[in-house]
């Protein structure tokens, strides 16, 4: 069991030290042009200078901290509405039947099909955005609600019910924590949906975030700053999710163990 | 003896079954003993006890406690389950005290009675262990515990040890009758082994497959036999019950 969940930190690290070499090695020979693949030299120089001027007469970590803010105001208005509608759909009959088919029906249209539509309804500012990142991220997080409670140990609830707890109780302190590991399961991958999904909310209407200077600096053909862009997400989205394991590990610290 | 609990005509069909699973069955239950049910896989067992303990309706007939009917799963019969359904979430404490937390006795009160009780099942030294550390045999003295915490007046075993090894079941046993003595309950232990029927049960209920005598009750004179004890006798007798069975 040890070995299967042993990681081989070496031959990660290794294989990224493979890819910068290649990187390294295919732009120093010009294999490509710079304005494809500009190098490894060039990226952290134009990182460094992003960081002192900023992009556009924005600082870097303004343009990032709008992209978090947006992207976690989403998670969390997704988080508060998903769950208690997750769980009472996994429980009750009547209340899936009615949410369920809507929420199957909005779950695989691309984002970018109903943006446009999403800034005529609720305008051009950051409501656009949020509401867009919250569509992404909702779906997750409530079908991981309802099998959370589809899951839950019918001898759980059996011995609650005999214990003396009311349906009430039972649902609180037996369906709620039961389902907790499916929950963060689900917020997870909400964080990924939504994040994936960030470039698309800033490519309209917006003049500041990562999403949009990347798209902006794509107009210009500014690979380095694009490059920039993409390692600040993709670095930003791995620690996230290292986060959010670190969290699920603390609350959910029976996961896998009963 | 004082019944405790009456099974009358009680006729179970599982909806969209063709046959019902128990069929006009009647069973006593005195007041302060130890009765055993045996029978053979799929006989119905547990759903006599899902229905004795309220989770499953009758179709026709009653369950009554002390005279009143049976409507639902409620706090005076106590249900210890085969996979002990204990809350992984809630150290051993909290899973002993979770039915009092649920009708709101107070702390103190609380503390106090899951402190006995962990005593009676010699787990004091695991009170703040969660769970899912603990053996088998511990999470069912802590399963059993805390289906005693409400100090219920029926408590029910669904073939509560037969996932356990020999060695811990007997030791099992011998908690269970240690608590049977000192607390004056009265038990009701859903069983597939003979042995296990024998040796916990003041009277034995045997499940049998002829229709019209669908259950029938024994006395049973090797009640907490010694293993050193059994003889041809004893023998003998086991298998009668088994020819019952089958």
């Amino acid at each position: 069991m040890k070995t299967r969940k042993k990681h081989y930190w070496g031959i990660t690290v290794a294989t990224w030290l493979v890819l910068l070499v290649i990187w390294q090695l295919v732009t120093s020979l010009k294999i490509t042009p710079e304005i494809l693949l500009p190098s490894p030299e060039k990226v952290i120089s134009t990182f460094v200078n992003l960081s002192k001027y900023g992009y556009n007469g924005i600082p870097l970590w303004y343009h990032f901290m709008i992209t978090m803010i947006r992207l976690l105001s989403a998670v969390l208005l997704a988080i508060i509405t998903a769950v208690p509608l997750g769980l009472i759909s996994g429980r009750i009959k009547i209340i899936y039947s009615m949410f369920d088919s809507i929420i199957q029906f909005i779950r695989p249209i691309p984002p970018l099909a109903y943006y446009t539509l999403l800034i005529l309804w609720v305008g051009i500012g950051e409501t656009s955005k949020v509401v867009l990142l919250y569509l992404a991220a909702f779906a997750p997080i409530y079908l991981a609600c309802i099998s959370g409670v589809q899951k839950v140990n019918d001898d759980y609830i059996k011995s609650a019910e005999s214990l003396g707890a009311t349906p009430r109780q039972v649902f609180f302190h037996v369906i709620f924590p039961s389902a907790l590991p499916d929950i963060f399961t689900g917020i997870r991958t909400a964080v990924g949906m939504a994040y994936t999904t960030v470039v698309a909310a800033e490519m309209v209407a917006a003049t500041y975030g990562i999403g949009w200077m990347i798209i902006n600096a794509s107009k210009y053909l500014k690979s380095d700053v694009m490059f920039v862009g993409i390692i600040i997400l993709g670095i930003t989205g791995v620690a996230l999710d290292q986060l959010l394991k670190v969290i699920e590990k603390k609350i959910v610290f029976w996961s896998g163990k009963s | 003896m004082e019944k405790i609990i009456e099974v009358k005509n009680l006729t179970l069909t599982y909806p969209g079954a063709d046959e019902s699973t128990l069929d006009a069955l009647n069973l006593d239950i005195n007041r302060g003993e130890i009765m055993t049910v045996i029978g053979k896989s799929g006989c119905g067992k547990s759903t006599l006890l899902n229905t004795i303990a309220g989770y499953l309706q009758p179709t026709s007939g009653e369950v009554l406690l002390n005279d009143e009917p049976v409507t639902g799963p409620n706090w005076k019969l106590g249900v210890v389950f085969q996979n002990n359904a204990l809350y992984p979430w809630l150290n051993v404490a909290d899973n002993i005290g979770f039915g009092l937390k649920m009708r709101h006795f107070d702390k103190l009160k609380i503390e106090s009675r899951v402190s006995t009780l962990l005593d009676q099942v010699q787990l004091a030294d695991k009170k703040n262990e969660y769970v899912f550390s603990l053996s088998g045999g511990m999470r069912q003295r802590v399963a059993i515990a805390r289906a005693l915490a409400n100090q219920p007046q029926v408590v029910m075993f669904d073939e509560s040890f037969g996932a356990l090894d020999e060695f811990t079941r007997n030791d099992i046993h011998n908690v269970v009758l240690d608590l049977w003595k000192s607390l004056h309950l009265t038990f009701f232990i859903i069983t597939h082994d003979i042995d296990e029927a024998i040796k916990l049960g003041n009277r034995i209920a045997i499940m049998t497959p002829d229709k019209g005598i669908p259950i029938k009750v024994i006395d049973n004179p090797y009640f907490n036999i010694d293993s050193a004890e059994i003889d041809a006798e004893y023998m003998k007798y086991k298998n009668d019950i088994l020819k019952q069975i089958i």
